[in-house]
């Protein structure tokens, strides 16, 4: 589905140059839920960003259903974003001064008529357990678990294929937690694709494969339940 | 803290920059801008202190002789005195000029249209009999006018020297033996009454030729026919020619004397011009259809030598050029008819004054005409005689040009049409363009002719005035006071200035004609010191409302990293200093920048101290800001219309405000500056005023505009830095780069519009409740435009805060 080929990222921080991605290559496929584990720094989220065509890389293409996504101009890689990827981010990423119903119909705003838009997000809220009467609440006025279950319905409202969760569930008690990754579940259990970077063990067995970033290279392939026990050993 | 201080100034590289580059802006501009009013101020008194006074202070009429068109217009026109009715007596004046704080009292009498002696024109001898045909015609600058019919004379080549033999019709003229000559036509001139003392102590001008006595011997005829007559001197101006043009046509024809001795019955000895009156009539109508040989026409201009009481008599020689005439007739049997004009009957239409014609005629006749006097040719004895004495030349200077003092009789400003051609008045007395007069004579002979009452005006000159500022126009004041008191008709014309007025001349068209407004001196003072005030009120009120706005929103853009600081423990005293200390170095920074300026271009010292009372002020309206405490309840629900709008609404509003006042002092300043360079222009004195003030008032403007579009700038790129992690957001779900630069200029549009649109309601309001000009505000209401281009503009360059350039991080590694 996704082809990551010779993927390198290089940082200047003052004279010195870190490459925090060298030379990265995976195959993403289609119904697998991937996580990324990593101490903090190590190029996790620069690694999401290019996936999802945020993030020009130095070297490498993203070959997305055939198409290498740098390739393409602003308009159509935005819309190749807008269709087929959506984002969840640990700090959640809503715009203060929108309603939570205006949050998550912000993606399709200019692209479809405002009252099926509309009716979409509400589905899209009631789907993640957002009542109706906080429709026209202000973000500042919600819970972490609340914030964090309007971004999926707004990661979901244009019904992407890809899913890029950067750590989803940092800021979130355990049982805010286990309802989010529920409710991501659910969504690769509908044969989407889920590409996860976190810190959490217990998060990142919920995925299919676990990858270990260091050094600018994804080193390890693991079966679920492996991976913080390699870590560990290491 | 410092450092931590320091660092914020360092990391916010370009907005710091922007700040300090307004704050800079201001410690410069509002010195050098109450500097430059204060120069401008001091230019626009001094202009009128040393050009508003003309020749005189006050002008004094009858009582009632005020036109109906100088209450309607507000100006005098150049020939108030014209309707030659009179009404203040010789004793009045003198009891006026007693008065000791008058230094001038110079009296002066309209007393009519007056022809003076008719010369003679002599025909050139041709070797062959030539038929001369002519025609005299005069000109207002832009058609000519016949002065008289075709006239004809027949010449005989049989002519021998003292023995010449031609055939005219003679119009109550004598017939030369031994010239052909032809008599000039009649022209008419005005006449006017002065004192020669007060005249000559008002223009610097010799009218002592008035005293001169006259040739009696000239005279001596007529005094033996009548008996004693009252002889009037007259001093003729001398830089006056009448324009004359005489279109002589010469056709050469083959005549026998013989025959035309036959046909007038006399001998061959007899001379032509001896046959009876009828016969040489009857005679020169068959020789008027004679065959031609050949014909020539000339065009022969007469002007140079046509003064209006003495006519130079003048011979047309066989080339037929002009000389100087050695024998001459010389005729002055009209001088003793003359007409007195009313004045002219202005209608008043769209802002227009129209002038119809009364009479047809060559030319036509303006004003109503009545014709006074007798011809000596009737026979009856005249009330006077008139000999031309002397001459006299009035000065035109350049402060006359300035300042307007209407002297009535020296009428020397153009008028012209539309086309810029300049019109000359005519010959006739019923000209529309006010005549110069032609000829002075003294008040006593102006007794004779007007009665005890002849005197139409007095021009007064106040006592004791050097220059014409408040205690001039006050003493100018108290006088013209008493004066009304006495029941006199008073202008005060000190601080006046020419204004064109357009007429339109039935029969010419639009015409433009130099009147006096009266009091355009303190009227340009009140205009240009209101334009001043309007000018610092606009300016340091936009200079506050921009730097408390910017103040504000500078608190609240902090008000993230104080809720952190709170967390993490700072007391809320030291986050408030830490907050206030960035703004005072920004100010500091600014402060000594703009003072090492000041003394590069060498600002006076009052700079200095008001630059150092700005940053005093600024010091204080930091520390009041900073540390009041915000109350607000934390809201719930999200707003249903412009959600962006509200809520960043402290950002928002602030810049709303400093953009509507921008508006404003744009527009205002504009249309206000526009208007009054309009208004002064309309008098010469404003014209000279406007040019030595010109540059430092379009300096402050300027500078106005500059730091308005430096406030702007600032504003929009806080605003944009602060929601710079929104348009990220947008770029991250999925929106294209035009997109989101479609959706911040709707958004941006939409309160900058409303602002600027409530800028220019609230300035227009202003503006209509003054003297300002609709044109000039128009242009006030384009030119604030440039602020909605700059706002655009800016939303265009905030692309690089929208969008994070290719290969740049965006969010965390």
């Amino acid at each position: 589905m996704i082809e990551i080929r010779d993927l390198s990222k290089t940082y200047t921080h003052l004279s010195d140059k870190v490459k925090i991605l060298n030379n990265i290559s995976l195959s993403i496929d289609k119904g697998q839920w991937y996580t990324i584990i990593g101490p903090s720094g190590t190029g996790k989220s620069t690694f999401l960003n290019c996936v999802a065509g945020l993030l020009q890389p130095d070297e490498g293409e993203i070959i997305y259903e055939g198409v290498n996504i740098y390739s393409l101009k602003d308009k159509v890689k935005s819309e190749y974003r807008r269709l087929n990827i959506g984002f969840i981010f640990q700090d959640f990423k809503l715009l203060p001064h929108y309603s939570v119903l205006d949050n998550v119909a912000l993606p399709l705003i200019y692209d479809e008529p405002k009252k099926s838009l509309y009716t979409k997000a509400k589905s899209q809220l009631e789907m993640v357990g957002i009542k109706e009467q906080m429709f026209n609440r202000l973000p500042e006025a919600l819970s972490g678990g609340e914030k964090q279950r309007i971004a999926i319905a707004r990661a979901l409202i244009a019904n992407p294929k890809v899913l890029i969760c950067d750590e989803p569930t940092g800021n979130l008690d355990i049982n805010n937690r286990n309802i989010i990754l529920d409710l991501l579940s659910e969504f690769k259990n509908s044969g989407k694709t889920i590409i996860m970077v976190t810190h959490d063990e217990e998060v990142a067995n919920r995925g299919d494969i676990i990858y270990k970033l260091s050094n600018g290279i994804l080193e390890e392939r693991m079966k679920k339940n492996d991976a913080f026990s390699l870590e560990s050993n290491n | 803290m410092m450092r931590l201080v320091w660092n914020r100034i360092i990391s916010r590289k370009l907005v710091s920059f922007t700040i300090i580059l307004a704050l800079f802006g201001i410690f410069l501009l509002i010195p050098i801008g109450f500097q430059n009013t204060n120069e401008t101020k001091l230019a626009v008194d001094n202009s009128i202190a040393e050009q508003g006074r003309g020749t005189y202070d006050i002008l004094v009429r009858p009582n009632h002789s005020r036109t109906k068109v100088e209450k309607e217009v507000g100006m005098v026109e150049e020939n108030y005195i014209g309707d030659s009715q009179g009404g203040i007596s010789i004793q009045e004046w003198e009891k006026i000029k007693q008065n000791p704080a008058i230094e001038v009292a110079a009296p002066v009498a309209s007393i009519g249209y007056f022809s003076g002696k008719k010369t003679s024109v002599e025909l050139p001898q041709l070797d062959e009999s030539t038929r001369f045909t002519w025609e005299f015609y005069t000109s207002d600058g832009q058609k000519e006018y016949s002065l008289s019919e075709p006239q004809s004379l027949v010449y005989f080549k049989e002519s021998e020297p003292g023995n010449t033999q031609y055939l005219k019709v003679l119009h109550n003229e004598t017939a030369s033996g031994a010239t052909l000559d032809v008599m000039l036509p009649q022209t008419y001139h005005l006449l006017a009454a002065i004192d020669i003392e007060s005249e000559q102590n008002l223009t610097n001008v010799d009218y002592s030729e008035l005293k001169n006595e006259f040739d009696s011997f000239s005279l001596d005829v007529i005094i033996k026919t009548f008996g004693n007559i009252p002889v009037i001197k007259v001093i003729q101006r001398e830089d006056i020619n009448i324009p004359i043009k005489m279109k002589l046509k010469a056709d050469t024809i083959e005549l026998d004397i013989s025959d035309y001795r036959k046909k007038l019955s006399l001998t061959e000895e007899d001379w032509l011009m001896s046959a009876e009156r009828n016969k040489i009539k009857q005679v020169i109508g068959e020789l008027n259809k004679k065959k031609t040989a050949s014909t020539s026409e000339h065009e022969i201009d007469l002007t140079s030598f046509q003064k209006p009481f003495d006519g130079t008599a003048v011979k047309i020689n066989n080339q037929f050029k002009v000389d100087l005439a050695s024998d001459f007739a010389s005729d002055r049997g009209e001088t003793t008819v003359y007409y007195t004009a009313e004045k002219l009957d202005y209608n008043s239409e769209n802002d227009i004054l129209n002038i119809k014609i009364i009479e047809n005629g060559q030319p036509p006749s303006y004003k109503k005409i009545v014709k006074k006097g007798e011809s000596l040719y009737n026979g009856v004895k005249p009330k006077f005689l008139i000999e031309q004495v002397g001459t006299f030349s009035p000065k035109v200077d350049k402060e006359s040009k300035l300042s307007s003092s209407p002297m009535g009789i020296y009428a020397t400003s153009e008028i012209k049409t539309e086309k810029g051609q300049v019109l000359k008045p005519t010959t006739v007395p019923g000209s529309f363009i006010p005549q110069p007069a032609g000829g002075l004579i003294t008040l006593k002979s102006a007794e004779i002719l007007k009665g005890s009452k002849p005197i139409d005006a007095i021009r007064v000159r106040v006592a004791g005035i050097s220059k014409y500022n408040k205690q001039a126009q006050q003493k100018i004041e108290k006088i013209a006071t008493e004066l009304l008191q006495d029941g006199y008709e008073v202008d005060i014309v000190a601080g006046s200035s020419f204004k064109n007025a357009t007429l339109d001349v039935e029969g010419i068209g639009k015409v433009v004609a130099p009147w006096t407004t009266l009091g355009v001196a303190q009227e340009l003072e009140e205009n240009w010191n209101g334009l001043i005030l309007l000018t610092t009120i606009l300016f340091v009120t936009f200079v506050l409302v921009w730097f408390v706005s910017r103040l504000l929103f500078e608190k609240n853009s902090l008000e993230k990293e104080d809720e952190l600081l709170t967390i993490i423990g700072w007391p809320r005293e030291k986050i408030i200093r830490r907050n206030y200390l960035e703004q005072y170095f920004l100010l500091f920074i600014a402060y000594m920048l703009s003072v090492s300026f000041m003394a590069i271009i060498k600002l006076e010292v009052s700079a200095y101290f008001i630059s150092s009372g700005i940053l005093i002020i600024a010091f204080l309206l930091i520390n009041i800001i900073f540390t009041i405490k915000k109350n607000r309840m934390k809201r719930l629900e999200a707003y249903k219309h412009s959600p962006s709008l509200f809520y960043y609404r402290d950002i928002i509003m602030p810049t709303m405000v400093i953009l509507f006042i921008s508006t404003m002092l744009i527009v205002v300043q504009i249309a206000s500056f526009g208007s009054t360079i309009n208004k002064s222009q309309e008098s010469t004195l404003g014209q000279f005023t406007v040019d030595g003030i010109f540059g430092f008032q379009l300096l402050v403007l300027i500078s106005a505009f500059i730091l308005s579009i430096l406030g702007l700038s600032e504003c929009l790129n806080t605003l944009f830095y602060t929601r710079k992690s929104e348009f990220n957001m947008y770029h991250i779900i999925g929106w294209s780069e035009r997109r989101i630069l479609l959706h911040l200029s709707k958004e941006t549009l939409v309160w900058t519009s409303f602002s600027i649109c409530l800028g220019l309601i609230t300035s227009c309001i202003i503006l209509f409740n003054t003297e300002a000009t609709i044109g000039w505000i128009v242009v006030g209401i384009l030119s604030s435009s440039v602020i909605l281009i700059f706002v655009i503009f800016i939303v265009l360059i905030s692309k690089n805060f929208i969008i994070i350039p290719k290969g740049e991080k965006n969010i965390n590694v």
